[in-house]
């Protein structure tokens, strides 16, 4: 069992969202069990207003963005704290990539097995063709192979004729 | 390629730890039509059109109805027949259930439309639901497409009834509604069920690309009747199982025997994917590799012949040691899921505002709001939040926001986003 939160209720294991309150369970960290859990500080909680725009425990640091398969709608999420590169895995030559699109039809759309790096510094993200046969497109334009070229949240980054779409969490409104 | 219907499932996790509790695993499963295109022969479309001329629908709102009207005309084919109703105080049939053929008389008729009266649906629905039968048809799609922007008063369970009545001879309900006016609980009644849905347009502008993109998935249905049943495995249970694509629906479930659950899921289109979440509860499992479900879909393709066509997937759920396991979340499953949850808060905030509790009704908003924030649609997210606001303050939200909210949780609002499937790339 799990014990939501923000509203108390005992939830089974392995939900992600409370069937009571709609709160997120599993991003504050792996869930805990009712025998590890604080019930005092639970019960604190009980008349806390629940979370406005946004909430504490649903902002994501900001090196944490999600790419989005356009054609099947696949969500990949990123970890960006350190650069990570987009390929297709190749275990023969040892190439295993961070972001491999081989399980998303990389191979038939052409995508290299180094196609690209997708880097989060200084509060930017950034794209960077590694030279990659097929080329690599932001918002439809071909990007030069090995210049870092800026991103933001909603730009489409197509390697070959993959379609991909950055989602970023926390971004400005 | 046979012609078919294919199957994706997608896990919440990958693997489970074992352990003495139950635990909940979410099943996303993703249905696309393989080997159709190319060789089915369109069906047939019989199409109703039943539209509100009351004086409210004055100006700009029957400029583009008629507009929309005409262009479905365009749309249809010469094995496609057309019917149009217009209901104000009274009803009456403009264009007699037809094949598309006399297009310019038809248009004709159309542009002679004009506003004026009351609104009283049930007789407009009444004389289409008549219109729609006229036709004999072997196999093809029978619709009646619905358009109002206000509220009809004294004959709200006449339309129902009149609806219910037609669904169950396999006529599909569409209800629009335009404006602020409408009542949503009464399109949303009258179209709970299989093959039907209200949409909510909220600017006029939006009414042609709806009505042309309603009339583009209909010419795209090629499985009919489609339902399916699922088997669970002892101690495991099915909690629950909605449609998340192309937009938000519960589906009624019914236990036909122990362990064994049914749905109805209507006609589907060849085009985009049709997506469903369920929720199913596993019993505690040694280490291995576990069958909990079995799903199977039976389908007709009328367009090939075929009834009574099967596929069936078997959900596992692999086991290992607590250590070895860690906890990871499928994205994409956690994705539709947090729309769900959104839908779902938003429609446990009425009840709890109907009931008088207006700060459990404003949680479960803001609630929600935080939900499409994370799934990136900040507009409804602040309209979630503002409506939060105002129950609290006044008891109420206000008519546009609830529609917005109602709708808008569902993927149903304007035109409804395009759920294409691009099988090139």
């Amino acid at each position: 069992m799990i014990v939501c939160p923000n509203c108390a209720a005992r939830q089974l294991n392995g939900t992600i969202f409370c069937a009571e309150c709609g709160a997120n369970l599993i991003d504050s960290g792996p869930p805990e069990s009712t025998r590890e859990l604080d019930v005092g500080a639970v019960e604190s909680h009980e008349h806390a207003p629940v979370s406005g725009l946004p909430p504490a425990n649903d902002t994501q640091p900001a090196h944490m963005v999600t790419l989005v398969v356009v054609s099947s709608r696949r969500r990949i999420e990123v970890d960006l704290s350190d650069e990570a590169l987009i390929g297709r895995a190749d275990p023969t030559r040892g190439i295993l990539p961070d972001i491999d699109l081989g399980p998303f039809g990389g191979y038939d759309a052409g995508v290299s097995r180094r196609h690209a790096i997708l880097s989060y510094r200084d509060g930017k993200y950034r794209v960077e063709d590694l030279g990659s046969a097929n080329g690599t497109f932001v918002n439809g334009r071909q990007i030069a192979p090995m210049c870092a070229t800026p991103l933001q949240h909603g730009d489409e980054i197509m390697c070959g004729t993959l379609l991909l779409r950055l989602e970023v969490r926390n971004r400005q409104r | 390629m046979t012609p078919g219907i294919h199957l994706q499932q997608t896990l919440s996790r990958a693997t489970l730890a074992v352990g003495e509790e139950p635990q909940l695993i979410y099943v996303l499963l993703e249905a696309h039509a393989e080997g159709v295109a190319q060789q089915l022969p369109k069906l047939p479309l019989n199409l109703c059109l039943v539209i509100d001329r009351s004086s409210s629908m004055r100006g700009e709102r029957l400029t583009q109805v008629k507009d929309a009207a005409a262009r479905i005309v365009d749309q249809l084919g010469q094995d496609d027949y057309f019917s149009l109703v217009v209901f104000n105080d009274r009803a009456d049939v403009v264009i007699p259930a037809q094949r598309a053929i006399n297009k310019a008389d038809m248009k004709a008729a159309i542009a002679q439309i004009e506003a004026a009266g009351g609104t009283e649906m049930a007789q407009g629905m009444a004389l289409a639901l008549q219109e729609v039968q006229r036709p004999f048809l072997t196999r093809g799609i029978s619709r009646i497409i619905l358009l109002t922007d206000g509220r009809t008063y004294g004959d709200e369970s006449r339309c129902v009834e009149i609806a219910r009545r037609g669904q169950s001879r396999g006529i599909g309900l569409t209800a629009l509604g335009i404006g602020t006016e409408w009542n949503e609980d009464l399109l949303e009644t009258m179209t709970a069920s299989e093959n039907s849905r209200a949409q909510y347009i909220a600017t006029a502008q939006d009414v042609v690309k709806v009505f042309a993109d309603e009339v583009k998935r209909l010419h795209a249905i090629f499985a009919q009747q489609v339902q399916m049943s699922i088997e669970t495995r002892p101690g495991a249970l099915l909690r629950s199982l909605d449609q998340v694509r192309p937009f938000i629906a519960p589906i009624t479930i019914v236990e036909e025997a122990e362990r064994r659950w049914a749905a109805n899921l209507g006609d589907w289109p060849d085009t985009g994917v049709q997506g469903f979440l369920l929720e199913v509860v596993v019993p505690p499992l040694p280490v291995g590799d576990h069958p909990v479900l079995k799903l199977t879909l039976r389908y007709h393709l009328p367009g090939a012949n075929l009834r009574d066509q099967t596929r069936e997937l078997l959900v596992r759920v692999r086991l290992r040691p607590a250590e070895e396991v860690a906890y990871h979340v499928d994205a994409t499953v956690k994705h539709w899921l947090e729309r769900l949850v959104a839908y779902r808060l938003q429609a446990s905030a009425w009840k709890h505002a109907a009931e008088g509790r207006f700060a459990e009704a404003s949680e479960r908003l803001h609630m929600a709001g935080t939900r499409m924030l994370n799934v990136g649609d900040i507009a409804l997210a602040q309209t979630l939040q503002q409506e939060a606001t105002r129950i609290l303050r006044n008891g109420a939200a206000s008519e546009e926001g609830r529609k917005r909210i109602r709708f808008g949780t569902r993927g149903l609002m304007g035109p409804v986003a395009s759920d294409e499937r691009e099988t090139t790339t």
